[in-house]
């Protein structure tokens, strides 16, 4: 699944990920002041290889079907917290 | 009639039919029958993708070291490097192989810092990453 950067940066933005603004590679999903995920930004502009794409979704420990509703939308952040609960990675 | 000669007749006969029914029709061994085509996408995706398990000794920074070898894998596909550590779901990645070995570096080592900073405040998936790193990172003399 290729995508562009801009569509991986709205969902870390939807799921609320913090970005730091110098230069960094890292974006971390913090829920009750907790850090819970890591993921990793991706470089340059334009198209995100597939390859890469896939490693950033595993990132966000979505499968392909998730990861295809949170670009296109239904996904939102309540229900990814509700994934990530599911799957016991929040308690 | 010779053998050879019915050998081409049959074969002649039997040119019209597909290479499966023909093969059962001499009573052989049939092997699952692809075409050359789906064969050539076979082997240009065996080219395209391959995934080598290897180690990284160095974290090429001057603040912190390795205590142990990293295992990772690298693959390279469409001239894209990417190399991944499986213990820590982290990647690198780059145009050479080299480039992709210095990100995932750098990335470990943001990481890495970024779990200190907060290590009052980990879940479960940093927590577990914090052990990992403490084990395998120690700061340089």
């Amino acid at each position: 699944m290729q995508l562009k950067k801009k569509e991986i940066e709205s969902v870390f933005k939807k799921f609320k990920f913090q970005i730091k603004e110098t230069h960094h590679k890292m974006a971390y999903l913090f829920y009750e002041s907790k850090m819970i995920l890591k993921s990793r930004l991706s470089q340059g502009s334009g198209n995100v290889p597939g390859n890469i794409t896939d490693k950033i979704r595993g990132q966000l420990y979505l499968n392909q079907d998730q990861f295809r509703d949170a670009v296109q939308c239904p996904l939102d952040y309540d229900g990814y917290i509700t994934i990530l609960k599911e799957k016991n990675i929040i308690s | 009639m010779n053998r050879l000669s019915q050998y081409e007749k049959s074969t002649a006969e039997e040119s019209s039919l597909p290479y499966y029914e023909t093969e059962v029709k001499r009573n052989l061994t049939v092997a699952p029958v692809v075409s050359i085509t789906q064969y050539r996408q076979v082997i240009h995706n065996i080219n395209q993708v391959r995934t080598t398990p290897t180690q990284i000794l160095n974290l090429r920074s001057d603040k912190y070291q390795l205590a142990t070898s990293l295992p990772v894998t690298i693959s390279e596909e469409d001239n894209l490097y990417v190399i991944t550590s499986h213990d820590l779901n982290l990647f690198g990645y780059g145009e050479t192989e080299d480039e992709a070995i210095q990100d995932l570096c750098e990335t470990i080592v943001e990481y890495y810092e970024d779990i200190e900073n907060n290590k009052e405040n980990l879940g479960k998936i940093p927590t577990r990453d914090k052990h990992f790193l403490e084990r395998i990172i120690q700061k340089c003399n």
